[in-house]
């Protein structure tokens, strides 16, 4: 049987180059999305939160540079972290700084925030337990 | 009197199954025996494969007339939904209500290994008209690339009806496979190095993107292809049902009891089509192997899309994940995490797998678009 092989290249070449060219387009508008969305929120989140400096929303408990006098008193909280927490996680630092020998005086905890990981230890056993079907 | 009861015990048995029967209809009836077995023994995709393997056993019953070609059977009616392309779309519906593409507007680069991957459905064309199928043909099994059964069916039911049963056959059997065919083409195609690339994680996405993403999408591919919009305005109408949150019982009823209908529909009359006359030749051969190239070179082509990607951006996206742009969701995403938790077992590849993994669905759509513009 004789093929067209001047056909079937121009259908090989142009199948793949349109899906490409939809696909690519796609890939630009979604990201001008995304960027379009994100300022949006942005903008939103910057104008309420103006006043509320404080927002130390996402980021782990992180005992704060060493300050001169007092010690003990959090300066500065989370809006999501209740006294509880707090106590917990000072005394925690505390046992800790005690350990290392740092005399209790010499530091205290200004913000608690949640460290930046690539996956936190929980959101990892979540995962392990959600994929482990696979 | 006796030999009035004699003769018409004989007609009966001219006019049975046990007179009529064919040796060729005998082998299509095992043929199906064998598929129902690999569905419902071995799990092979068995929400399609077995109503297709029992349409094909109803299809070869000698004097049943159950065949989707025999005029005035029931099996007729229900394929015309096939013939005329309104089972796949509805089909497509379902699954936009299923299918989450966060992890693709997060990671929109994800669309290009969706892209590449439809290089095997291209390559395959040129492979079939080689072995001497005409162009329509050759494009229907060059879907079959796809990975996708309702791309497949539908692009098929346009360009070449008459190889409707053992295109339908091959797709969902080599989608079952996926597993199996795809880990060593993507072992050979990367190195160590490659495949223990640990992504990052995806960013969250808002729900105003997640719903102007399905509009957007069926308006570009559209307006594009328009050949594709029966089955991207579907996906997509369904996914916006999905997303939008108001239309829960639409949702429902798309993704579950509509759904399930249609596949009943759909998996019966397309199984009918295999009669023995269209089954047993060796184009069916040729078919099955050409589809299993189409599936190697698919993921090839999505592997080594993905590598170029690990190069472009310095060594931080991981080539398995384009594996999964042949669509077949989630089986492929799922095979690109496994493959790469052998190399780093904390390794979690599924998320941004399964970007690629509906980019493909959508890629595989334009692609048929495509095909049908061209060859139909």
């Amino acid at each position: 049987m004789n093929v067209d092989w001047m056909f079937a290249i121009t259908v090989l070449v142009t199948g793949i180059l349109v899906v490409f060219l939809v696909l690519i387009l796609l890939v630009l508008l979604i990201a001008i999305m995304g960027k379009v969305v994100s300022s949006i929120s942005n903008q939103g989140s910057s104008a309420s939160g103006g006043k509320a400096s404080t927002a130390p929303s996402v980021p782990a408990p992180k005992a704060a540079a060493p300050a001169p006098k007092t010690q003990a008193k959090p300066v500065v909280q989370s809006d999501d972290l209740g006294d509880d927490v707090i106590a917990v996680i000072s005394a925690a630092i505390a046992a800790i700084m005690d350990e290392e020998g740092v005399p209790a005086g010499s530091y205290s905890v200004k913000s608690i925030k949640r460290a930046r990981e690539a996956r936190p230890a929980w959101a990892m056993a979540g995962m392990q337990q959600n994929t482990r079907p696979f | 009197m006796f030999s009035t009861i004699i003769g018409t015990i004989s007609d009966i048995l001219v006019n049975s199954g046990f007179g009529q029967i064919q040796w060729q209809q005998l082998v299509m009836l095992l043929i199906s025996m064998v598929l129902i077995y690999l569905a419902v023994a071995k799990g092979y995709e068995p929400l399609l494969l077995l109503p297709i393997a029992f349409g094909m056993l109803l299809a070869n019953l000698p004097g049943a007339n159950l065949s989707s070609y025999s005029e005035g059977s029931l099996i007729y009616y229900l394929y015309q939904g096939v013939k005329m392309g309104i089972y796949p779309p509805l089909i497509f519906l379902g699954i936009g209500c299923m299918t989450d593409f966060g992890p693709l507007i997060a990671n929109p680069k994800s669309f290009l290994l969706g892209a590449a991957a439809q290089g095997g459905i291209f390559l395959t064309f040129i492979g079939a008209l080689a072995l001497g199928f005409n162009p329509q043909q050759a494009g229907s099994i060059g879907i079959i690339g796809g990975a996708d059964g309702p791309t497949a069916i539908f692009t098929t039911s346009k360009l070449a009806p008459e190889l409707l049963g053992s295109i339908a056959v091959a797709a969902y059997s080599y989608m079952a496979l996926v597993p199996i065919i795809q880990p060593p083409i993507m072992k050979l195609l990367t190195t160590k190095k490659e495949r223990s690339v640990v992504m990052g994680q995806l960013r969250p996405v808002s729900r105003l993107e997640k719903i102007v993403f399905p509009i957007m999408v069926t308006i570009i591919v559209s307006f594009i292809v328009p050949d594709s919009a029966a089955l991207v305005g579907m996906l997509m109408l369904g996914n916006l049902f999905k997303e939008s949150g108001v239309v829960d019982r639409l949702n429902k009823t798309a993704q579950n009891e509509l759904m399930n209908i249609i596949t009943i529909f759909l998996g019966v009359s397309v199984g009918a089509t295999a009669t023995y006359d269209h089954f047993l030749v060796p184009e069916t051969l040729k078919i099955i192997v050409l589809g299993l190239i189409a599936f190697c070179f698919g993921t090839a082509c999505g592997v080594l899309f993905g590598k170029l990607m690990y190069v472009f951006t310095g060594g931080k996206v991981n080539p398995l994940i384009g594996s999964a742009g042949v669509s077949a969701v989630p089986m492929a995403a799922r095979v690109a995490q496994k493959v790469g938790q052998q190399e780093v077992p904390t390794n979690y590849l599924l998320m941004h797998a399964m970007g690629p993994n509906v980019a493909g669905v959508i890629g595989s759509a334009v692609a048929a678009g495509v095909l049908i513009n061209i060859l139909g």
